[in-house]
Parts: structure tokens; C-alpha cells; sequence
């Protein structure tokens, strides 16, 4: 689906940025990691629902009836959101140089650690989305309005520069835009993992933030309502 | 036979959901080699007490040790000593059966080795060995309730305790579930068999824990219980001496503690009394009959603790 739109919305974004003043390659280098992000953030619904389907299959309760700490029960969990969201990086963003010409000028070593914390902080918010959600319907709903709506803020759908007010002043707040800033060092500016461990580190305390306060909120006991 | 240190001591637990108290300091002990089956009317609080159990549910107060482990200071280390088999199916349908009972193998943490002829035994157990491949969504679900209970002794756990496996199984299911707890139980593992078929706890020759609104109300061996509380009845059927030979003869119910014995002297005495005894039926009390008994006296509002 990302790839697709890529395809569709390309002439969109070359012209939009060129107004901007802000086109400095084909718009790929802003089009395929905004895109990355977008749909990496729209798998928090679908990593969420790994914990409901437990509770729909009643398998929540057997598990934790296991010999194993809830942390590491809730952590091997999330370890299959993870790779999928770091997956579905590496492969938006390598559809992006095969199909689309996009050039990355800096370390690619860097490009992985980016998506690596991206993928982090997309199951932190999975697993808070979890811990604030009493049912399925729920979590589908908050998690897609609110990824849409930092996606939005951080300029994965459009550069912040192109943003109405007060939203560029917003999107520092947002997690989208420290991922965006990050590949953007690393693709357009030709940056490696120094350049951007600014952003690293702020997507990595983002991401602290977001972990601790899920781990506040969740509660093990407490029965969630899946298909049901 | 069970030997002397319990597998599991509960000592007066307490467990409450919110303002309702659900357990009503339950005590109990269960030894190796012993099977105890928990009995109770529905709401009873048999599953409440199968969770604190299992670390699954907060007591109040008291102490739930496993093989001497302090459940609530220790949840992760009592948990490698039991097995808990839920009340409602709870199995992994996508996955086949071998991989459901594979996979749990490996969250109890059966090392690698051991854990292909672990997985082979619980299959063979529960009579699933030509299931083994098939996905437990497409199972009927009986198969997927032996599914549920391979997962439950795949760990061999010193403590296996099951929730109502046999709810909704054919005959079949149910005697190789029976079997099996016989089996393991002479090996030395400690089961607590919580069911609503009175009869499956005769069949396993367990000791009896009658629960009723969050209290034990009664435990011991079924013959026990029987002679505890309830006594043989004989149904007499009587044909007055006064009566014109028209008259239907009448029926007494009279309570006889040993039939045996006594029975002679009863007819003696009726016959010489009132008329002849033309009809005589005993009925043996059963397991059933204090159930009934304990139970309706409990919702009566008495709440005595045996």
C-alpha cells in the first residue's frame, strides 16, 4: 500500500515541494520515509490486537499462568510487532531506491538504527495504546487517529514548512518529526550515525516515556474485549 | 500413595473483588500422589480459588504455597511447580495441535532435549497422535478441549491442577482424561480436579473439597461425606390391615441409618403395627445427595464450616 501510494501521490509531492522551495532531489526523499512512518505508526492497531485476540482466545489468562515474569511476557510480545514495523521500514524504504530512484547519500548504518528506534518507539505507543484500551474497537480507533494525526503534525504526509499554523510549532512534540528529521539527515544531507544521533536520542527518550507510562497503566488482570 | 508434605498448602485465604469477598479463608493441603476433586453450585468460587492458586488473583490474607513456595512473594518460582488448566478453552486455533502443545512446552521452559518425547507423551494421553497435524480452529470441541489439557500436563508439573476439563466432551474424551489423572496421580503428581460430575470424582478416588459461597462446607472421601451427612432411605410400600381389599396401598419414605440391620426389625414392626409390607426399596445416599443437602443449606443462609 505505501509503495502504491508512493507511485500515485510523486507528482503531488514534486510539485508541492517545489513551491515550498524545499525540492532538492525527485520528492522520493521525502515521499518514501514519510510514507515509512505513516504506515509504520498504522501497525499499532494491528500490534495491539496480538493482546486482544489473547483475551478473545482466553489463551491471556493461561499465559499468565506461565512461569514467566509479565515483563518478559509482554516483551516477547511485542518482539514480533518490532520486526514487522522494522520490516516494513527497510522495505518501504528499499522499494524506494529500487523503484523510485531515491538516493541515499549518507550511512545506511544509520538509516538502520533510525528505523530500529522508530520501530521501538511505534511498539512503546502499541503497548500504552494496549494499556489505555478496555477493547479491540477502541484501540483500532485511537491508534489510527492518533498515528494519522502525529503522523500528520511530524510532516510524514507533508513537510512541516508546508504545515498551517500552529501546527509546525507542534510538530517537535511529535515523534514523526525527530524520524523525519533523522532520515532526511541521512538521505538528502548525506548524514551517518553521528549527525543523527540528536534525533536518536530524542526518539529513544520518547519512546522511555511512553514505555513508562503503559507499564504504569497496564494491568495484567484486567479483562479485555476482542472479537467479541 | 500421598506422602506426608503437601504440594500445596493453603492456609485461610481471603480473596476479594472488590467490596464482595469471594473466598471466605479457604484452608487446605494436598499431597503427593493425591487428587482432590473441588466441587461446588456454580459461582461457588472453585475458579476464584484455582487463580489465587496459580498467583493469578491477589489474596487478602493467608498464604498459598506450592511445593513450600510462597506464591504471592514468588509467583514465577511456585508457577514452574504447577500446571493450570482454565476453565475456558484456551488454546492457540491458527496453530496445529503439536504446535500448540509444542509451543507451550517451550514457555514452561522443558529444555529442548526432553521436550520431543514430553510433547509425544502428553499427545498420546489424550488420544491426539492422528490429530497432531491438524489446526485446532478445525477441530470439534472436544478434540480442541484434549488440545487444552496436553498443553496443561505437557510440563509434568509436581502440581497440575484442571478446571472443569471435561465440560462438553464426549464419553471418550472423558474417560482418557479420567485415565490419565489416575495415572499421574499414582506417579506422585498432586492434582486438584475441579468439576460438576459428582461421578468423575468417585471414579478418581479423590478426596472431596465441597465449596459453597466462597467456604469449604464440607472435605473428605466421598464414603466419608456420605456417612457424615446423609442417611440410606427406605421406600416402603404398605397395604393397611383396616383397609378394604380395594384400597391402593400406601408409600412411607423413612430415613434407616444401616439397612442392613435395621431393615428386618422396621418390617417387623410395620407389619405388626399398621399392615403388610408389600414393597421395599432402598436408596443408598449418594455423593449427590450431600451436595444437594450441603449446598441448598448454604444458600439457606447457614454457613457453617466443616
Amino acid at each position: 500500500m505505501p509503495v502504491i501510494l508512493i507511485a500515485v501521490l510523486l507528482p503531488t509531492y514534486r510539485g508541492a515541494l517545489q513551491q515550498a522551495g524545499t525540492l532538492r532531489d525527485n520528492a522520493t526523499e521525502h515521499a518514501v520515509p514519510g510514507f515509512a512512518v505513516m504506515f509504520g505508526l498504522m501497525l499499532v492497531s494491528d500490534a495491539g490486537t496480538t493482546f486482544f485476540r489473547d483475551h478473545s482466545w482466553h489463551t491471556w489468562l493461561r499465559l499468565r499462568s506461565l512461569p514467566v515474569p509479565m515483563p518478559l511476557l509482554v516483551g516477547g510480545k511485542l518482539v514480533v510487532p518490532f520486526l514487522l514495523v522494522l520490516a516494513q521500514t527497510g522495505a518501504v524504504l528499499g522499494f524506494g531506491v529500487l523503484l523510485f530512484d531515491m538516493r541515499i547519500r549518507g550511512s545506511v548504518g544509520a538509516l538502520v538504527v533510525l528505523a530500529a528506534v522508530f520501530a521501538a518507539f511505534v511498539v512503546s505507543l502499541t503497548f500504552l495504546s494496549v494499556a489505555l484500551c478496555q477493547t479491540l474497537l477502541q484501540l483500532s480507533a485511537v491508534a489510527n487517529i492518533f498515528s494519522l494525526a502525529i503522523a500528520g503534525i511530524g510532516g510524514a504526509l507533508v513537510p512541516v514548512a508546508l504545515l498551517p499554523q500552529p501546527l509546525p510549532a507542534l510538530a517537535p512534540l511529535t515523534p514523526t518529526y525527530w524520524a523525519m528529521r533523522g532520515f532526511d539527515v541521512v538521505i538528502s544531507d548525506g548524514g551517518g550515525l553521528a549527525a543523527v544521533s540528536p534525533m536518536v536520542g530524542i526518539l529513544l527518550a520518547q519512546t522511555a516515556v511512553l514505555g513508562v507510562l503503559g507499564a504504569a497503566l497496564f494491568r495484567p488482570s484486567r479483562t479485555k474485549v476482542g472479537w467479541a | 500413595m500421598p506422602s506426608s508434605e503437601p504440594v500445596l498448602d493453603i492456609d485461610d485465604a481471603v480473596v476479594r473483588y472488590g467490596n464482595r469477598r469471594v473466598l471466605h479463608g479457604v484452608s487446605l493441603q494436598l499431597r503427593a500422589g493425591q487428587v482432590i476433586g473441588l466441587i461446588g453450585p456454580n459461582g461457588a468460587g472453585k475458579s476464584t480459588l484455582i487463580k489465587a492458586i496459580a498467583g493469578l488473583v491477589p489474596i487478602e490474607s493467608g498464604t498459598v504455597r506450592v511445593g513450600g513456595v510462597h506464591v504471592a512473594r514468588h509467583p514465577v518460582r511456585a508457577r514452574r511447580l504447577m500446571s493450570v488448566a482454565t476453565q475456558e478453552l484456551a488454546v492457540f486455533p491458527p496453530l496445529t495441535v503439536a504446535e500448540n502443545v509444542r509451543g507451550w512446552a517451550a514457555l514452561c521452559g522443558i529444555p529442548r532435549p526432553q521436550r520431543h518425547q514430553a510433547v509425544a507423551d502428553a499427545l498420546a494421553a489424550m488420544q491426539l497422535d492422528e490429530l497432531r497435524d491438524r489446526k485446532v480452529v478445525e477441530l470439534s470441541g472436544g478434540e480442541q478441549r484434549r488440545t487444552h489439557c496436553a498443553m496443561a500436563i505437557v510440563a509434568r508439573p509436581r502440581l497440575l491442577i484442571l478446571d472443569e476439563p471435561t465440560s462438553g466432551v464426549d464419553p471418550d474424551t472423558r474417560r482418557a482424561v479420567l485415565e490419565h489423572v489416575r495415572r499421574i496421580s499414582a506417579t506422585g503428581t498432586a492434582v486438584l480436579y475441579s468439576t460438576h460430575y459428582l461421578q468423575e470424582v468417585e471414579y478418581l478416588d479423590a478426596d472431596v473439597l465441597l465449596l459453597s459461597s466462597g467456604r469449604i462446607v464440607a472435605a473428605g472421601t466421598p464414603s466419608e461425606l456420605i456417612a457424615r451427612y446423609s442417611t440410606a432411605t427406605v421406600e416402603l410400600t404398605i397395604r393397611d390391615r383396616q383397609a378394604d381389599g380395594l384400597a391402593q396401598p400406601r408409600q412411607e419414605r423413612r430415613p434407616i441409618s444401616d439397612p442392613v440391620t435395621a431393615l428386618p426389625m422396621l418390617l417387623k414392626d410395620l407389619t405388626e403395627e399398621s399392615g403388610d409390607v408389600v414393597g421395599v426399596a432402598v436408596h443408598q445416599p449418594s455423593l449427590e445427595d450431600v451436595f444437594l443437602r450441603l449446598t441448598q443449606r448454604q444458600r439457606g443462609g447457614s454457613s457453617s464450616v466443616v
